[in-house]
């Protein structure tokens, strides 16, 4: 198998338990603010499933940075296209979003400001990174 | 064994050793400053150069191809990046799967689009320090 299909899993494996309990926790919160909320069996067992691929593609997906062989640009196009199909997908089959455009789109736009702000993050610790390597370069 | 350093500008680095006899020690730094020589010879078109270690930027795995990427050019190096690694002075360090870069070479380091740590050569050069040899990396720099 290849090594980065092997780590894919093993990391996913180690994390995907994660997201069950963190939607437990959600749905814990709702029926305390909620009244009258309730799932049948069928809901909550594929919630789980979802979820739990939710994280396991999550956590495997973070091995598409490791892969030197491909462009950095085009492994974090396909780690956003990973997420981004994971996380549509189970909230359609979960019918967290209903399946119209109008909420497609939403949760398209928020999903990219969500990654964008990550990356804006991660760009802006690099940049901070390369600042104190630049000043030990020249002292 | 008395040790004496003494640091300037003036100096290309040498290193002199006054003992009675070759000892484990001098044995010791004599293969130290021997691998720091070892010359490394360069294929171009326009013929073959031999070069010292100090003189290359960097060397880059394409293809299943070694490159030393110089002043003079870009290089074909007949060997491996991981056999060639063993035998580099201590200013070279892996900054990703596919290349070794001369700390004394780096321009600058800059923020790639992709969010990893890009390298500028002085010769114009860019290669990018993958996460994972970024820690080495910041400790061999010294933050």
């Amino acid at each position: 198998m290849n090594k980065y299909l092997k780590e894919f899993f093993h990391r996913g494996l180690i994390f995907g338990g994660f997201g069950p309990i963190i939607m437990g926790i959600i749905y814990a919160v709702i029926q305390r603010t909620e009244s009258g909320f309730s799932l049948s069996g069928d809901e909550v067992l594929l919630a789980i499933v979802s979820t739990y691929i939710i994280a396991f593609v999550q956590a495997g997906a973070s091995v598409l940075n490791q892969i030197e062989t491909r462009s950095p640009l085009l492994m974090t196009g396909a780690h956003l296209s990973l997420l981004y199909i994971t996380y549509v997908g189970a909230y359609l089959v979960n019918s967290w979003i209903p399946f119209k455009p109008e909420a497609l789109g939403i949760f398209t736009a928020v999903f990219i400001i969500g990654y964008a702000v990550i990356w804006l993050t991660v760009y802006i610790s690099v940049k901070a990174v390369s600042r104190k390597l630049n000043g030990k370069l020249k002292g | 064994m008395k040790f004496s350093l003494i640091l300037g500008e003036e100096y290309e680095g040498e290193v002199v050793i006054y003992a009675k006899e070759e000892n484990a020690t001098v044995s010791a730094i004599r293969a130290i400053c021997e691998k720091e020589e070892k010359n490394i010879v360069g294929y171009s078109d326009g013929g073959i150069y031999t070069l010292s270690p100090y003189e290359i930027d960097c060397f880059v795995s394409e293809k299943d191809q070694l490159f030393a990427y110089t002043a003079v050019g870009k290089l074909r190096i007949k060997s491996r990046l991981s056999k060639i690694e063993e035998d580099l002075p201590s200013c070279f360090i892996r900054i990703n799967q596919s290349c070794i870069a001369n700390l004394n070479m780096i321009e600058r380091f800059d923020a790639s689009f992709s969010g990893t740590l890009g390298v500028i050569f002085k010769n114009g050069y860019r290669d990018y320090v993958s996460r994972r040899n970024l820690k080495k990396v910041k400790e061999r720099i010294g933050i």
